[in-house]
């Protein structure tokens, strides 16, 4: 049995879709059990592929296909599984702030969140307070994640956060803020809970937040 | 007269026949007058080409633009929703009523800039959202006086030949910093301006300062003394502002450059070929709808065309992928014969180091080398994320010596030296001949900046790099070089254009 772990683990971390689907329902008809199945097999797999991109021995788009052939072996899964057991690490709603148009690295970091196992809302670009407030109501986020790239956009982040206060809704949801003229101090100063400087770093923030 | 670019089967302008002999007459010479690169062959460019034509037929784009939908409908596109495809003739039709050359005047409808063939142009880069001061190293937010003191050593530098607004100013109102840069390039240096908008109405203002310096619309039009560029989105999209400033400066009839941002493995196929299809397909299709505005406007074919490094998500402006799809693009415009919009002078380094000297000397001899015409972004640091006065110095040198090596070697009779080497003989020396006094000026170029010096003498400067080097000369262009002042009363005019805003 354990072998067929190891293998399915391997396959997740080399980013085989169909080898880890195929793995996933054999040891589903065997018998095996689910939760081992994620916990022994799939997520050691991502884990490993987490570490190797954090010191440059995978790139993203191969973190991509891995986290695409964890998620194929995770549906076959899930149904099997009571609510409780049902691994998720949060809920995330991201967006470009409003006027920019600029989603590239929203979209990485999305991308990133959900190989990470996180559930994520993507609203798109030129997402204004009202989205934010909407969505907050609609999907109750742990994390509201905000992307501007202009400088000009970036200071409608502060915005949001005062809709959030006024709505009394700031201290249900975390603000997490991020795009390439953001730092720690513009962060500080419009009173969010975080920044990152990269997608990688984003995924990790997240965890950290709702730990 | 309409182009043929199909048929475009000859090298342009590299080969030609030479003009003086030896003494002999000869048949059938030919002489590289100049350095020769080419990307792809013509059979390269035309299946390229294809590819495009099918991608804009098959796949087509997204325009989010009521009235360019309308326009595309009209021309015989295929439109259904905001989706548009485009049948091969409509853009081959684009292709050949877009003018083959644009010319560029500064600010005293001087022509300077000629924008066809293989002719080449260096210039700085705009928006970034830092500077790297170049006197005390601090990266920050510029400022307004950041933007007039970059436009006044553009002004002076003998290489650079024409201004773009190294950085966003971040003092003034941030909706209309736009037209702020605008007005501080008109007021700081006469060399033409190729610039950018938010928007459309940003723009008609701009335009209006730039009439208000050449005396009339019909003037400016017949000697421009700016561009504008506008970004459609990889992949496929044309929004609405940018789409909406190509179609008014098609109005206008001004030249655009219409430039995508692909990056390769993002937001476009990782294959160099296959993004630089998709560059094409976005910068052409912008076309269709420009030239349905107004047909024979100016236009001009950018894209800033890269990759994402895999590791850092940052995307690269230095690499041997960004050098060479730069080069295929610019092969494509020379084959269309539009005028070309090109990168270079850029570094991804932090710092004005090492790296980043080795990524602007590779990177400008790569785009001279084929010859796309209007080379910007030089001075631009980290991938594009700040500007760097330090380094556009730097640029400067680096394009003179790239000037040089594209010359090439002449040869003739007079640079084939029989006479000399007769005159000197074995064993003597050249230094005081004539020969030497009449051509080593003509033949050798002259660094500024880089040392060729002893030991000795460095040593006792302090042992200065390269960087120190280019502060050095760059405190002195900036005491001594005086821009030609705008007239008091155009001045004044520009300034009530912006404050009615
Ligand atoms: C929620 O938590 C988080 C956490 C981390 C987060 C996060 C959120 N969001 C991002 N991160 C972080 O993680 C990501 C992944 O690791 C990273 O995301 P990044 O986005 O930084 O990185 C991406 C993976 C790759 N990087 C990018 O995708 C951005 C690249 C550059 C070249 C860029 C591009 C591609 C584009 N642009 Co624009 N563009 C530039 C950019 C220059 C640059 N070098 O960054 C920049 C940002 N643009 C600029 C400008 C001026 C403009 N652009 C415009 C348009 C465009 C395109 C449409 C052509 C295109 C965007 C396409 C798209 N789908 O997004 C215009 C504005 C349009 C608008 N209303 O938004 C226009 C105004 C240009 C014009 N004249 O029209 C400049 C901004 C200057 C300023 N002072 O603000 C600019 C710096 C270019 C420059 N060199 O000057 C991190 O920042």
């Amino acid at each position: 049995m354990s072998n067929y772990l190891e293998d399915l683990a391997q396959s997740v971390i080399v980013g085989q879709e169909d080898r880890v689907k195929q793995l996933t329902q054999q040891a589903i008809d065997s018998g095996a059990d689910p939760v081992e199945i994620i916990n022994q097999g799939l997520i050691p797999g991502m884990n490993v592929v987490g570490a190797r991109f954090k010191v440059g021995q995978m790139f993203v788009p191969e973190v991509l296909m891995s986290a695409r052939a964890m998620n194929g072996g995770m549906e076959l899964v899930k149904p099997l599984l009571l609510d409780e057991e049902l691994p998720t690490a949060g809920k995330v709603v991201l967006g470009t702030v409003k006027g920019d148009l600029h989603d590239i690295g929203k979209n990485l970091v999305g991308m990133m969140l959900e190989s990470a196992g996180f559930t994520v809302v993507n609203l798109g670009v030129d997402a204004g307070p009202d989205k934010f407030l909407q969505a907050i109501k609609e999907h109750k986020p742990g994390i509201i994640g905000l992307s501007a790239l202009l400088t000009t956009t970036m200071l409608s982040m502060k915005d949001t956060i005062e809709v959030l206060k006024e709505e009394g809704l700031r201290d249900k949801v975390k603000v997490i803020i991020g795009g390439a003229p953001i730092s720690q101090d513009f962060a500080d100063e419009i009173g969010a809970d975080g920044f990152a400087p990269d997608a990688a770093s984003a995924t990790d923030l997240c965890k950290k937040l709702l730990a | 007269m309409m182009k043929s670019f199909e048929t475009l089967t000859k090298d342009t302008g590299t080969n030609k026949i030479g003009e003086r002999g030896l003494t002999m007459p000869r048949s059938n010479y030919v002489a590289n007058s100049s350095l020769c690169f080419q990307l792809f062959t013509h059979q390269q460019c035309a299946e390229i080409h294809s590819a495009v034509l099918e991608v804009l037929e098959r796949v087509g784009v997204n325009i989010h633009h009521q009235r360019a939908l309308a326009i595309a409908r009209k021309a015989g596109a295929y439109v259904d929703g905001q989706r548009v495809r485009f049948p091969a003739a409509l853009v081959e039709k684009s292709i050949r009523s877009a003018p083959s050359r644009v010319v560029l005047s500064d600010r005293n409808k001087q022509r300077r800039i000629f924008l066809e063939g293989h002719n080449f142009y260096f210039g700085p880069g705009p928006t970034a959202m830092n500077t790297i001061d170049p006197f005390t190293g601090e990266r920050r937010v510029p400022v307004l006086e950041d933007t007039c003191r970059a436009s006044r050593v553009m002004d002076a530098l003998p290489n650079i030949d024409f201004q773009m607004d190294f950085g966003t100013p971040s003092d003034v109102d941030r909706k209309t910093s736009d037209v702020y840069a605008f007005e501080a390039l008109l007021n700081n240096s006469t060399k033409p301006i190729v610039h950018w908008s938010y928007n459309t109405r940003n723009l008609k203002a701009m335009v209006e300062m730039a009439v208000a310096v050449a005396g009339s619309l019909q003037e400016l039009q017949n000697n421009p003394l700016c561009a504008f560029y506008c970004e459609p989105i990889s992949p496929l999209t044309h929004e609405f502002d940018a789409l909406d400033i190509a179609m008014a400066m098609a109005e206008y009839n001004l030249p655009v450059i219409y430039t995508p941002a692909p990056q390769g493995g993002v937001t476009a196929p990782a294959t160099l070929a296959g993004n630089i299809v998709q560059s094409l397909a976005e910068s052409l299709s912008g076309l269709v709808i420009h030239q349905q505005v107004r047909e024979g406007a100016p236009f001009i074919m950018g894209g800033v065309i890269t990759i994402m490094d895999m590791i850092s998500t940052q995307i690269t402006y230095a690499s041997p992928e960004f050098n060479l799809m730069a080069a295929g693009l610019i092969r494509m415009a020379q084959f269309y014969e539009i005028p070309g919009f090109s990168t270079a002078g850029c570094s991804d380094s932090k710092s004005v180091d090492q790296q980043a000297g080795i990524d602007i000397a590779t990177n400008c001899l790569m785009a001279a080398l084929s010859g796309g015409n209007l080379i910007h972004d030089v001075g631009y640091m980290e991938s594009g994320m700040s500007t760097s006065l330090q380094s556009l110095v730097i640029g400067d040198e680096v394009i003179g010596q790239v000037k040089r090596l594209i010359r090439g070697i002449e040869v003739n009779k007079e640079t084939l030296a029989l006479d000399a080497i007769e005159a000197v003989g074995p064993g003597g020396d050249f230094i005081g001949e004539e020969h030497t006094y009449n051509n080593f000026k003509k033949e050798w170029w002259m660094p500024t900046l880089f040392n060729r010096g002893r030991h000795d003498s460095w040593a006792a400067q302090g042992k200065p790099d390269l960087a120190e080097l280019a502060s050095k000369r760059l405190r002195i262009l900036l005491e001594e070089h005086q821009p030609q002042a705008l007239n008091e009363d155009t001045k004044n005019r520009i300034r009530q254009i912006r404050l009615a805003l």
